[in-house]
């Protein structure tokens, strides 16, 4: 299927009014093609584009609408993470390279209006704050830094993960950071004071493989609630051989007033990793993941303050597991990789979706009837979270528009 | 190119001729290679370390990057201390050494399987009951200190082969699991130091009466099992002496920081072949991610070490090897990993015999297929043997069996050698 016509069947779904969420009707309604795996995908606030990243040099624009491909030139190694301005005027891009970059969104061809060297090594994520005054980036020199969006200017650094870490986070207030690390440690950081604020230890994120002597974890992606009361970061746990992908997914979800992690995210019998998650304002949690054999899935988790009864009744009484040791051994390491459930945290997904081929990326529209996931077989997938909407006048519109 | 002033054309020219001599004189074959010969080494004795990157290093992450192109991953390439040569920007200190090592990017062994590759890059052979590299270079180099074990392995995993193939045990590989002294090294609590060397004493006695009436290599490697224990137990301390803090500072605390300073030890205690394996390389999943936490641990130690063992003039007399089993396909796979892939990948190679700040062989543009200078794990040994001064066209006399020591049908990197 052409961009084009993958546009029409988009605009053919378009819905006038918003539909009612029903996940079980959950569909596949367009595509964009390219011709290398995809690293993550963001959709513009106002709707109109997806960003995508992918196994090259370059950022990509997909028009939502006609299916129109621009491919935006500056990086000189792969995109890992987009973020856009609150008003949807700029873009930001963080790659493999160290750079992060400034994009105006629909500038018809849009140059790099800005390119800064943020880290030495890979610069692993980039967020934007609510205000849109600053950028947050952190990368492969352990470093968290916070830029001023007008000049490209740093107005603070931040140094205390021990190990790379892999993203970061605006909490909604503005007045604090978050970061986590490799090793699952998620660090806050007080804007103001420029200082760290606690370290949250997230061990079940992290796991040590004993074959191979190297250790796997880190956040994926990171999200906080709207009011900023619940943080979730998406990434792996269980690692018995990450060398060859065999790990779970999962999706932790920290309380942000007590510092406390409140729940383990799993997805049965999956294996691989947790790409993506997003929390939905109907009260559940997104994740979406790749599997070690090429498939993936999204997962529908409840919000704790939305579980049925049931759910909760399934918890145990048993007590969280303490946290990990300063100097761990070997033996503990390998204890730490291990199966590690834990009846009080962990839930299941009340619903998942299977997907043909690995998410590596996850965003939702702003009406949350929609969600974008760039997959490992260079397309772009959007996923309609309502039965499929009847053609409307504005889709014969859009059709007219792709077929010029 | 700088050439390596430690391994002089007299060196071999004394040392085959004498060969020769040997040669003619213990068997009347032409080309036999006796174990006396090594005295010859003595004050200059020839050394090997070797750094395995157990798994498969990707090439592209390391010695042949392609950066920007197809499949070339995420990373760049940086420029090293030889002007033209840029290797992986995971390597930055290694790159600071690059004019201490050559690197070998035509590598083909036909074969993606981790134990046959691994073999073939360690004998020279792609099948048969034949001798490591460090075994032969144990048979066949003198050792300073024979208190040590000619051929020592550090690693923090089992894997075991047989290193010594068709030759006698004592030259297979003596394996240390980490900065430990091997077990069994004290005497059991009942056994006082008299009591120990008079049963030995006894045992020597019984072995001499039964070796009169047998092969005598056969009582020879138990003999010299028995003798390597003793001494070993004398020089324990060797293995478990606390390392020096600033050298810790300077390699690093983790496991392989570690092992490398063993190692350097070990190499200036007098072993003859000394191996450290780096683990975890085999990144079917996260390539990216994987190479940069592991040649992050393995590039400023490695550094640290090949630059100690320039300062302290050891590369004039030691082999320095840097390789693995394979590399690792061009494809990026769907979990970001890379598979198996020995038709077309690297190895760096330095010190003793070794034309330093080089480039042999080429890739194609996408790395899938070797362009130029096609070599194998059979010209490979013989180059390793030759740069040590050990002449692979030669034969072992394995009692009365002539095997060649290398491949006859393969000839040694001659561009590689000084």
């Amino acid at each position: 299927m052409s961009n084009q016509e993958a546009a029409k069947d988009t605009a053919t779904e378009t819905p006038t009014s918003k539909l009612e969420i029903d996940l079980k009707q959950t569909h596949q309604i367009a595509e964009y093609k390219h011709d290398r795996a995809l690293t993550t995908c963001q959709l513009d606030p106002q709707g109109r584009f997806l960003f995508t990243g992918a196994e090259d040099l370059h950022l990509y624009r997909w028009n939502l609408e006609s299916g129109e491909k621009t491919q935006l030139t500056g990086h000189r190694s792969w995109v890992r993470s987009i973020r856009f301005s609150p008003d949807g005027q700029w873009c930001f891009s963080a790659a493999w390279d160290g750079q992060v970059g400034w994009w105006r969104t629909a500038e018809e061809t849009p140059q790099s209006a800005r390119m800064i060297e943020a880290h030495h090594g890979s610069a692993r994520w980039v967020d934007v704050s609510p205000c849109g005054k600053l950028l947050a980036t952190c990368g492969n020199d352990k470093l968290v830094c916070v830029w001023n969006v007008e000049d490209g200017k740093q107005v603070a650094q931040f140094s205390g993960h021990q190990t790379h870490p892999y993203a970061v986070k605006f909490h909604p207030s503005e007045k604090q950071l978050v970061s986590q690390d490799l090793m699952g440690n998620i660090k806050i950081w007080d804007l103001a004071k420029g200082q760290e604020v606690c370290t949250i230890e997230a061990p079940v994120m992290t796991g040590y493989d004993t074959k191979f002597a190297a250790d796997m974890g880190g956040a994926r992606d990171m999200q906080f609630l709207d009011d900023g009361s619940l943080l979730a970061s998406a990434g792996i746990t269980r690692v018995v051989n990450s060398f060859a992908g065999q790990q779970d997914p999962l999706v932790v979800l920290v309380d942000w007033k007590t510092r406390q992690i409140i729940r383990h995210l799993r997805t049965g019998d999956f294996r691989g990793i947790a790409w993506g998650v997003r929390f939905h304002p109907d009260g559940f949690v997104i994740g979406a993941g790749a599997n070690q054999g090429g498939s993936g899935a999204l997962w529908f988790w409840h919000m704790p303050d939305k579980e049925p009864p049931a759910e909760k009744q399934a918890a145990s009484a048993e007590k969280p597991k303490a946290e990990k040791p300063k100097e761990e051994t070997d033996k503990e390491k390998a204890a730490r990789s291990g199966p590690g459930e834990n009846p009080e945290l962990d839930r299941q997904p009340f619903h998942t979706f299977k997907l043909g081929k690995c998410a590596r990326g996850l965003d939702m529209t702003a009406d949350a009837q929609r969600l974008a996931v760039a997959h490992s077989d260079g397309f772009a997938r959007i996923y309609q979270l309502t039965k499929a909407a009847e053609k409307e006048p504005a889709a014969a519109g859009a059709e007219k528009k792709a077929d010029s | 190119m700088k050439r390596n002033v430690g391994c002089n054309i007299l060196d071999h020219t004394v040392s085959r001729r004498n060969f020769m001599l040997g040669a003619t004189t213990a068997a009347g074959f032409g080309g036999l290679l006796p174990s006396t010969w090594a005295k010859d080494l003595e004050g200059n004795q020839k050394q090997i370390l070797q750094v395995y990157l157990q798994g498969g290093v990707s090439q592209l992450e390391s010695w042949d990057p392609k950066p920007g192109t197809e499949l070339g991953g995420p990373f760049r390439a940086i420029p090293t201390s030889v002007p033209g040569i840029h290797i992986s920007e995971l390597l930055p200190h290694t790159a600071k050494m690059m004019h201490l090592l050559s690197i070998v990017r035509s590598i083909n062994l036909k074969t993606d399987d981790h134990t046959q590759g691994r073999l073939f890059m360690e004998k020279g052979r792609n099948n048969g009951a034949y001798p490591f590299v460090g075994a032969v270079a144990a048979k066949y180099l003198n050792s300073r200190d024979p208190s040590l074990p000619g051929y020592i392995h550090i690693s923090t995993r089992g894997i075991i082969d047989d290193t010594a193939g068709f030759l006698e045990p004592q030259y297979a590989q003596f394996k240390l699991e980490g900065v430990k002294a091997p077990e069994n090294l004290d005497l059991p609590k009942n056994i006082s130091k008299k009591l120990y060397l008079a049963r030995n004493d006894l045992r020597t006695r019984l072995d001499q009466q039964f070796a009169a009436r047998r092969r005598k290599s056969y009582i020879d490697a138990l003999g010299s099992s028995f003798n390597q224990a003793s001494k070993l137990m004398e020089r324990k301390g060797i293995f478990e002496a606390e390392q020096d803090p600033k050298d810790l500072e300077r390699y690093g605390t983790h496991d392989f920081a570690r092992n490398c300073i063993l190692g350097r030890t070990l190499l200036e205690r007098g072993a003859t072949c000394v191996k450290v394996t780096h683990h975890g390389y085999d990144s079917h999943a996260e390539n990216f991610n994987f190479h940069l936490e592991q040649l992050g641990e393995f590039d400023k130690t490695f550094a640290t070490l090949l630059g100690d063992l320039e300062d302290r003039g050891m590369l004039e007399h030691t082999l320095v090897m840097i390789y693995s089993e394979f590399g690792r396909t061009p494809k990026i796979n769907h979990r970001y990993g890379r598979d198996h892939w020995g038709s077309a990948w690297s190895i760096a190679l330095g010190g003793c015999g070794i034309q330093t700040g080089g480039v042999v062989g080429k890739t194609n543009d996408k790395g899938t297929e070797v362009s130029d200078r096609e070599v194998h794990g059979g010209h490979l040994f013989q180059t390793y043997l030759k740069a040590i001064g050990i002449d692979p066209t030669k034969n072992h006399d394995i009692t009365g069996r002539v095997i060649p020591i290398g491949d006859p049908a393969v000839e040694p990197v001659d561009e590689l050698l000084t």
